[in-house]
């Protein structure tokens, strides 16, 4: 399965947030698009999700060369879920596999997100959190080929993070799916980010695997995916 | 799948049941004063005149608007806000059966308001079965009438806070427009219906003319009963081509 973008804009009254974007992904990666706040990450995958139109460009699935719908093979996750706030999560997680023909459960991922410890809570009452576990939990029920992840690792705790980047890239090398992540915590993380695509200002400044781009900018004041971006941006990014 | 998202809808009200209670708050302080009045006023006919002439029709007509429109409006954009649409979208359920669900929902929580308080009504006041039975068929027809409404005014906001300011101008126009004519037209000897014809597209004019009607208050109604049915059917129709036609799951423009 193969994501082409071509020439994506996207205009908000008068600032460009995103210019010419042209990329391409594929399955059994995963994506990481680094970007300052502002740099038009948010827009671009919600470009993808089909949360929002583009001004211009061309979005394309293909598999085996034939031409797939995007928006039936993709999930976007939110950063926080706060749906259905007075259903339990046990009861929400039920509603979208009621809804769902091949819903995948997975209780790897439900006990490394310790949905187990809240799920007879209402949504309601959850942390922000908590309430992230429930968004990623929904993201892989769904079961899609295409993945776009919003800021996974943000607000859990250091070995959930931990855990959570093996599971998923486990994940998404055995199902063959094709993850694009949006993430400021990058710093131990970058095994799991076979590629990288730099956007600044709304274009692409960059992108290309991982341990490439590492060795062609080692010589930055910064390591790993940080001095990357020093290099080709003259900016630091913002570590959460 | 519609009677599951009706149990899911009828499971989140009722857990949410402060926001069900404030809609029905205002029949419930009618209620509570026709039961005062009933009791302590003397001149029992008048007492009986003014229940059924105004307590009960508002009653019904503000359960109507409550549970058709306000309710509805205030869940649909806020299930726009959250994204609820958009992650709905990715699953193989089919929106218009879930927004069947949920008007499943709604017509549950509507009956069993509406029968508690007619049930209530007919204590205070003698209602004959066959009345009762018209004033609950018309209600319903109304709510199904009012529903796709909520569709509409949902359109036009992107934020739930904003419909709760655009409400009140919204109940004004569409349940005062008819009851403050009726009541002052009533107390001048004057006849409610003199001002009809300027409310035809009001379906609350309706049941408020076929509920004064059932209850003796008035000889007869401005229009046959077939005739409010068609109308009613045909506003019916003309909303929900409207709905169909403004209601988005999300604003493809917004920012992000």
């Amino acid at each position: 399965m193969e994501l082409n973008v071509k020439k994506l804009s996207k205009r908000y009254g008068e600032k460009q947030v995103l210019q010419d974007v042209s990329l391409s992904f594929k399955s059994g990666s995963t994506y990481l698009i680094l970007g300052k706040n502002g740099a038009g990450k948010s827009t671009f995958i919600n470009i993808l999700a089909g949360n929002i139109k583009s001004d211009e460009g061309l979005i394309v699935l293909l598999d085996d060369g034939d031409s797939l719908e995007l928006q039936a093979n993709a999930i976007f996750q939110y950063q926080s879920f706060s749906s259905f706030r007075f259903l339990k999560v046990k009861e929400i997680i039920a509603f979208f596999t009621m809804t769902t023909k091949n819903a995948q459960e997975d209780r790897k991922l439900y006990e490394l997100l310790s949905l187990d410890r809240i799920q007879n809570q209402l949504i309601e009452n959850l942390s922000g959190g908590e309430r992230k576990a429930v968004s990623l939990y929904l993201t892989f029920l769904l079961n899609k080929k295409v993945v776009v992840l919003d800021e996974p690792f943000a607000e859990l705790d250091i070995e959930k993070k931990y855990l959570l980047e093996r599971h998923l890239k486990e994940k998404i090398a055995s199902q063959n799916l094709l993850a694009i992540i949006i993430s400021h915590e990058i710093s131990g993380y970058q095994q799991l980010f076979t590629d990288v695509v730099i956007l600044d200002e709304g274009r692409v400044v960059e992108a290309g695997q991982t341990q490439d781009l590492l060795d062609k900018y080692k010589n930055s004041p910064f390591q790993g995916l940080e001095g990357v971006f020093y290099s080709l941006t003259g900016k630091y990014i913002e570590v959460s | 799948m519609v009677m599951n998202i009706a149990k899911f809808y009828l499971l989140e009200q009722w857990r949410n049941k402060w926001t069900v209670i404030g809609n029905i708050m205002a029949p419930m302080i009618f209620l509570v004063f026709a039961l005062v009045m009933k009791s302590t006023i003397d001149d029992k006919a008048t007492a009986d005149l003014i229940i059924k002439s105004q307590f009960l029709p508002f009653s019904i007509l503000i359960l109507i608007f409550s549970l058709a429109l306000s309710l509805n409006v205030l869940l649909l954009s806020e299930k726009k806000e959250d994204g609820t649409f958009l992650l709905l979208k990715r699953t193989d359920l089919k929106l218009n059966s879930y927004f069947m669900g949920v008007a499943l929902g709604i017509f549950v929580i509507f009956n069993f308001f509406l029968i508690f308080f007619m049930g209530c009504y007919e204590l205070i006041v003698d209602i004959d079965l066959a009345s009762m039975f018209t004033i609950w068929l018309f209600s319903n027809v109304t709510l199904l009438c009012l529903y796709p409404a909520s569709y509409v005014l949902a359109s036009f906001f992107k934020k739930s806070k904003k419909v709760v300011a655009f409400l009140t101008p919204i109940t004004l126009l569409l349940m005062f427009s008819i009851t403050m004519p009726s009541m002052l037209a009533m107390t001048q000897g004057q006849n409610p219906q003199m001002y009809y014809k300027f409310l035809f597209w009001n379906p609350m004019m309706i049941m408020n003319d076929i509920t004064l009607f059932e209850l003796d208050m008035i000889t007869s109604t401005w229009l046959p009963t077939y005739q409010y049915l068609l109308v009613l059917i045909g506003l019916c129709a003309v909303l929900w081509f409207a709905a169909l036609k403004t209601f988005r799951i999300a604003d493809a423009n917004e920012r992000v």
